[in-house]
């Protein structure tokens, strides 16, 4: 009879002990908050962006999650193409875990995939700064400057450099064509020439540069990345272009070959020389865990990242609540970013920000001054 | 319907299902309507819809193809019109591109293939614009060769093109299918609320009918029961008010009718045991009546008894007259006897005379023996008195010769001679003592016998002085026959015998008489039991005639209520 009590005894402490093991693990797997995160990783803007991401991500971890929860993120490399895009998207939007996207950077694939997560997943996009994407979905923000801000600010900015003749050549992308169109419009002066070029570093722009040097510019403006920018400057430089160079927030990586960036413009989203505190904190933070300064990819990257985890920590671990307190921000509630005070419009473009206008000198963007912030 | 709305009256429930009735078909032409309508707004959009997809689709390819051909126009001819174009149709491509990408409800497939497009057109517009650059820098074999390669993607293009073109009418298929099946559906919905306002119109008019046809079957029925005499049936339930009067009218003649017959059932019950009660009496009559037919039978026996008895009578009176023959025949003979009589009772008279002088003689005799006896008892007296002196003078010569023998034996030898005298003296004295006695038994002998013989004496004189008696008593009684017979023979006369007869005859009518009053008592008794069968009679009748008044007053009764019955009606 004992022994047989005693066999009972042990087979319930057993279950019990195995059940509080089952729902402790269970607890810390599912309690976690997951988000997801897509971009061009393989790329070196791309890169910077989920160096931006990770940081955010750690940090918050470190401050102790959202709301007492751990913040997980699933990370997919879409290689910056829409259809690729829109596939990754469909998953996100699938998995029920995950109440809100970090991404994407490229327009192109962010205007590709904003037509899936209007189905009811919050996006805050990074880098995707192509007009296009302008009230193309309620679930569909963006930390970056609409392109049609930008190259209005950039066609100011050569404007008041004294340029008068200007060519431009674009990236055949969404960001590229969006922004070429914005500048095109807000130049006051001549646009001799208006040419797609491939978005790829290793393309034959020789033509290119052989017809401008033809047609003198005073400025020709690239509208795309650091990867067709530093083709362009280096065919520039070869063929001795006498033209001067202005890029856009894509060129912000130009500082890989700080040689051939010399000299070039670049209207950027973000500077580390940015005096403020906390700028100089994530940029020390920055340095401390990659060895470089964080540029305008990984700038709008970490706030866009800090500024899910604080929607899903205040709002609510869910996909309405996220989006709701998102696009609630005012002018008092605004996200403090790196990149200046985070709000959104109601077509989902961040409100009252642009760029910093700077200058490659010695490997470095230093801030043009007298110019607009 | 009636049991969920309680209806009043048939105007009522008509109204209401009517308005019902046009409620719902109106309800159902407003669904039809609003279906119609609905149907042309969503045809509208879908139209729409689909057109702006197909707009778009052939925006897009227009633009392509028309910008792929200046592009390859420019190349050949650096024409700037076609250089223009170029650019105005790639900015309408892209644009056609970014509205469709903007346009609602895309799928994945076709974004994907919007996307593709996007690419493959950016590249070959890439392409054309480097041999574009070329042929501006008259490099006409670079600028050949770069738009035969730009060209080389543009069938890949197309055949995108293309397939979004089939994709949108893929699209237009289905959606067209899709308003087919909905257009159906919706027209079978409209058709199911027409069938269920037909139904439930049916169903009203059924139920309406049946609201008032039940009733009316049920007051038909009550009447038809009313009119074969069930006073029981009445008509409930629900039911219009119009009908609803009329059966409380019919019921309340129902009631009246039932009561009518109660009362009359009970007045009947009355009747039958007052019926009873007649039938019961007329039976205690009837037994009356059997019972004065038997005291009447036995009156007609008395009668006949009595009949009887008079010939009795006169049987009696006959034997008197000859019996009286009889009595004058017999008075012959007995005078004849009585002298006779006489002659004997004297003759034996002097026999008797006889006899008792002999007895006075034997009497005599008898009287002087007893003297004789009585002399020799008081000698025996003498003897005795001798006798005993004699015995006590022997007593006393015993008793001196015993002291003598003591007084010898004292005196030894010298008495012995003396004693031997004194023992003789005593014994002498025994002796003489036992002859004295035996004197005594003798006399004794002697004066016994001479006693009896005495006693018998006298009995013989005692027999004798009875004799006597008898004798003088015979001879009295002979003297007495004597002279009856004389009286007899001188005083029995007719007369006497006739007395005797008329006695006789008078017994005989006195029984007669006594017989009578026999008849006479059963004939009272007769009288009784009739007088006792009038009384039953009587009381048979006061039970009639308490019956007759029951019956009196049901049959009353019934009048007052056939004549309420009629001032009902009336």
């Amino acid at each position: 009879m004992s022994i047989y009590r005693h066999a009972q005894w042990t087979i319930r402490f057993a279950i019990a002990a195995l059940a509080l093991l089952t729902s402790i693990a269970c607890a810390g797997d599912n309690r976690a908050v997951v988000i997801a995160g897509a971009g061009n990783w393989g790329e070196s803007y791309g890169e910077m962006n989920r160096r931006g991401i990770e940081l955010a991500l750690d940090e918050v971890n470190q401050q102790g999650g959202v709301g007492g929860q751990p913040l997980r993120i699933v990370l997919r490399d879409d290689k910056g193409d829409g259809t690729r895009a829109a596939n990754i998207a469909a998953e996100f939007v699938a998995d029920p875990e995950i109440v809100a996207v970090v991404g994407h950077v490229n327009s192109g694939a962010m205007v590709a995939a904003a037509r899936i997560y209007d189905q009811g997943l919050a996006a805050v996009s990074t880098t995707a700064s192509t007009p296009d994407l302008t009230g193309i979905s309620p679930w569909v923000f963006r930390v970056i400057s609409s392109d049609s801000v930008n190259g209005l600010d950039l066609a100011r900015y050569a404007r008041s450099l004294g340029f008068k003749r200007a060519a431009v050549l674009f990236e055949n992308n969404s960001y590229g064509r969006g922004l070429a169109d914005s500048f095109e419009r807000n130049f006051d002066g001549t646009i001799l020439a208006i040419d797609p070029i491939p978005s790829d570093h290793d393309s034959d722009l020789e033509p290119y540069i052989a017809f401008l040097r033809v047609l003198k510019p005073d400025v020709v403006f690239v509208a795309g990345t650091d990867l067709s920018g530093l083709a362009v400057l280096r065919e520039a430089r070869r063929q001795g272009l006498g033209a001067a160079l202005l890029g856009s927030d894509g060129w912000t990586g130009i500082l890989r070959d700080p040689v051939v960036a010399e000299g070039a413009y670049v209207g950027a989203p973000f500077t580390p020389q940015d005096p403020r505190a906390e700028v100089q904190r994530f940029v020390a933070a920055f340095k401390q865990r990659y060895g470089v300064a964080p540029d305008g990819n990984a700038a709008l990257a970490y706030d866009a990242t800090r500024m899910v985890a604080r929607a899903v920590s205040e709002g609510g671990a869910t996909r309405e609540r996220v989006r709701d307190w998102l696009a609630s921000r005012t002018q008092e509630t605004a996200f403090p970013g790196v990149t200046g005070a985070i709000r959104f419009q109601s077509s989902g473009d961040v409100v009252g920000k642009g760029f910093v206008m700077t200058r490659v000198r010695h490997g470095e963007l230093v801030v043009a001054p007298g110019v607009r912030q | 319907m009636s049991r969920l709305v309680g209806f009043q009256s048939i105007r009522q429930r008509l109204l209401v299902s009517f308005g019902l009735l046009v409620t719902l078909f109106f309800v159902a032409g407003l669904a039809g309507r609003a279906t119609t309508a609905r149907m042309s707004d969503v045809i509208g959009e879908a139209l729409a819809s689909v057109q702006a997809d197909a707009q778009l689709a052939a925006r897009l390819s227009s633009a392509v193809t028309q910008e792929l051909a200046s592009a390859q126009t420019y190349v050949e001819t650096r024409d700037s019109a076609s250089q223009r174009n170029f650019r105005s149709f790639a900015r309408e491509a892209h644009r056609a591109q970014r509205e469709m990408n903007l346009l609602p409800g895309q799928s994945a497939l076709e974004v994907a293939l919007v996307a593709g497009i996007d690419v493959k057109l950016s590249a070959i517009e890439v392409r054309y614009a480097r041999a574009h650059r070329l042929a501006d820098l008259s490099r006409r074999a670079e600028a050949a060769l770069a738009g035969d390669t730009a060209r080389a993607g543009v069938s890949a293009l197309l055949e995108d093109v293309r397939q979004l073109g089939l994709l949108k009418a893929s699209k237009v298929d289905a959606a067209s299918r899709t308003l087919r099946r909905d257009v159906d559906q919706r027209g079978s919905w409209v058709l199911v609320i027409m069938c269920v306002a037909v139904v439930l119109g049916l169903l009203v008019v059924y139920s309406t009918i049946d609201w008032i046809a039940s009733p009316m079957r049920r007051l038909a029925q009550q009447a038809r029961a009313l009119s074969s005499g069930d006073f029981t049936a009445r008509v409930d339930g629900d039911m219009p008010g119009e009908f609803r009067e009329l059966a409380d009218a019919m019921n309340s003649a129902a009631g009246s009718l039932s009561r009518v017959v109660s009362v009359t059932t009970s007045t009947a019950d009355d009747v039958s045991h007052s019926a009873r009660d007649l039938a019961n009496v007329s039976e205690q009559i009837s037994a009356s009546a059997h019972q004065m037919a038997a005291s009447m039978t036995d009156i007609s026996t008395g009668a006949e008894s009595q009949v009887r008895q008079l010939h009795a009578i006169d049987d009696a009176l006959r034997a008197i007259r000859s019996n009286a023959d009889d009595v004058l025949s017999g008075a012959g003979e007995l005078t004849s006897l009585a002298g006779e009589i006489e002659d004997s009772a004297r003759s034996k008279r002097s026999e008797i005379a006889r006899s008792l002088g002999i007895l006075s003689t034997v009497k005599e005799t008898v009287r002087e023996a007893a003297a004789q006896v009585d002399a020799l008892n008081e000698t025996a007296a003498d003897i005795n008195k001798l006798v005993a002196t004699v015995g006590r003078i022997a007593e006393q010569t015993d008793l001196l010769a015993l002291n003598a023998a003591i007084e010898a034996a004292r005196a030894g030898d010298a008495g012995r001679g003396f004693g031997v005298v004194a023992d003789e003296v005593r014994k002498l004295a025994e002796q003489a003592q036992a002859a004295a006695e035996d004197v005594v038994r003798l006399t004794r002998v002697v004066t016994s016998r001479v006693g009896s013989t005495t006693r018998a004496m006298e009995a013989s004189v005692s027999q004798v002085d009875e004799i006597e008696g008898v004798s003088r008593n015979v001879d009295a009684a002979l003297d007495s026959i004597s002279e009856a017979a004389g009286r007899t023979r001188t005083a029995a006369g007719r007369e006497a015998e006739r007395a005797e007869r008329n006695a006789e005859i008078v017994g005989s009518a006195a029984r007669s008489v006594q017989s009578v009053a026999r008849t006479a008592e059963g004939y009272a008794a007769a009288a009784q039991q009739v007088s006792a069968s009038t009384q039953e009679q009587s009381a048979a009748c006061e039970q009639m005639s308490a019956a007759s008044t029951q019956l009196l007053q049901g049959s009353v009764q019934l009048r007052e209520l056939v004549g309420a019955l009629r001032a009902d009606a009336a």
